[in-house]
């Protein structure tokens, strides 16, 4: 395996400002960041302690998200980013199906290469780990984080979402927002148009499962990796592609206008008008 | 405005200029083609040759599996090419293209169906899908340059694709042949005698 571009070194996370290291390979600099995890609501929402696991985890998810904003890529190239993380339950963390699983994944939604070093972490677990919270007084309201890639496989699920009522209020975080549609209120709409148009036009094909998949042939991979885990045969599974495809496409008009208020400024919407 | 100047948010600076022309609407459909397949000239040289020789070399694969496919693993097969992918050191942007072109005719073979000239095959097919998602995909915007409006946008897009495909056709050809993506030509065009008789309005 070639080295690694960007080397990042995580102290043990804690309450208070820990510190990452950050070497460059390339230019052979290397800085000192400071890191903070605030998780001391998680016990007022969940009435307990965190289990040391969920702690891992969130420290995990840092650690990527600190990765990936600091690590610059050169000229679209795939970056090689090494970690190295005290983790609370390393031994499991270390498995090598959870290792490759891991880097499988980084590599699927980054295209990066990922290299990960677990240590042992010596501090003790952080406020949300030691302290619980006495269930009294008001039940926090339910919101659910729903994210929002600017696309419409994610609207439609948010909306599915929605109209299930699966929580009181939705925190929609949006990973668009420095992606090519960025200088226009109304890019993320066009971009939707977009898929609509094309999953229209795929649709509506005599083998519709078919064109699907010559034109998304990672939907066959979704397929081949998850049926068994599912119950369901390959076949129920492309009906039921096409099926929610063919939803999406026919919900699309219901939910237009009002999708086109959020996503319009004023000035556009006078103009669609 | 000269030439330089970012136009388009979402489009890289090699398609910047196909796209001022698009919206400028006085250009005809063979020079918004040759443009956009310049400036996917332009970003393959950019890359170097490692995504040609990663085409010939899951096109080898992909060869061998087309001839005895019985005993294929096919979900083993697809990954395997995400893992060759990985290995190699490739634009992010062509890579994707690569993988979605390779898994696509890999379904075409698992289906059964007959592909002909497998690795020019797939070098076509992921020249056109770089530009799908490099340029076409890309284009859709709120307001555009000089006030162009979507339709007509739209409607120019749609005119110049055969040509592009035309052009991106013959590249695909030498590249697959000379696994490299240095020195590439576009198709010959054929320039069109013009005499006194000629009608000005019928030429592009």
């Amino acid at each position: 395996m070639q080295p690694a571009d960007y080397l990042f070194h995580f102290d043990d996370l804690c309450d208070s400002a820990s510190r990452v290291q950050i070497a460059e390979r390339h230019t052979g600099r290397s800085q000192e960041l400071p890191v903070t995890i605030d998780d001391s609501q998680f016990p007022h929402i969940l009435f307990r302690q965190i289990p040391s696991l969920h702690a891992d985890l969130i420290d995990l998810a840092i650690a990527v998200h600190v990765a990936d904003r600091f690590a610059i890529g050169r000229a679209d190239l795939p970056r090689r980013l090494r970690v190295q993380l005290p983790l609370r339950n390393r031994e499991l963390f270390d498995r090598p199906t959870v290792v490759e699983k891991l880097r499988e994944i980084l590599l699927w939604y980054t295209d990066d290469q990922w290299e990960f070093v677990f240590t042992s972490r010596q501090a003790s677990g952080r406020i949300a780990e030691r302290q619980g919270c006495l269930a009294l007084g008001e039940q926090p309201r339910s919101t659910e984080v729903a994210l929002w890639s600017g696309g419409l496989d994610s609207l439609a699920g948010l909306i599915q979402r929605m109209s299930a009522e699966t929580a009181e209020r939705y925190l929609v975080p949006s990973t668009s927002e420095d992606r090519p549609y960025r200088f226009s209120t109304g890019n993320h709409l066009r971009a939707m148009l977009w898929q609509v148009r094309a999953m229209h036009h795929l649709l509506s094909s005599d083998k519709p499962w078919d064109s699907l998949a010559r034109y998304y042939p990672r939907l066959i991979d979704i397929i081949d990796r998850t049926a068994v885990l599912e119950g369901l045969t390959p076949e129920r599974m492309q009906d039921q592609f096409v099926q929610m495809y063919q939803r999406y496409v026919h919900e699309w008009e219901q939910v237009r206008p009002y999708i086109e208020r959020g996503l319009l400024g004023d000035e556009e919407l006078r103009e669609a008008a | 405005m000269p030439d330089g100047d970012r136009v388009h948010p979402g489009l890289t600076r090699p398609y910047q200029k196909a796209y001022k022309q698009l919206c400028e609407g006085q250009f005809s459909d063979e020079s918004l083609a040759t443009e956009a397949v310049d400036a996917i000239k332009r970003q393959l040289k950019q890359g170097g040759d490692a995504p040609a020789q990663l085409i010939a070399q899951i096109g080898s694969r992909l060869e061998a599996i087309s001839k005895a496919p019985l005993l294929t693993n096919w979900p083993h097969v697809s990954r395997d090419i995400e893992h060759i992918v990985a290995k190699v050191t490739v634009p992010k942007r062509i890579g994707q293209q690569i993988v979605e072109a390779s898994k696509g005719l890999l379904y075409e073979i698992r289906k059964g169906e007959a592909v002909p000239r497998i690795r020019e095959q797939f070098m076509e097919r992921t020249l056109n899908r770089v530009y799908a998602a490099e340029f076409e995909q890309r284009v859709p915007m709120a307001q555009h340059y000089q006030g162009a409006r979507q339709e007509d946008v739209d409607a120019r897009l749609e005119g110049m694709r055969p040509l592009v495909q035309k052009n991106l056709a013959h590249i695909a050809q030498q590249a697959a042949k000379r696994v490299t993506f240095q020195r590439l030509r576009r198709s010959p065009t054929v320039t069109p005698k013009v005499n006194l008789e000629t009608d000005i309005a019928s030429l592009n």
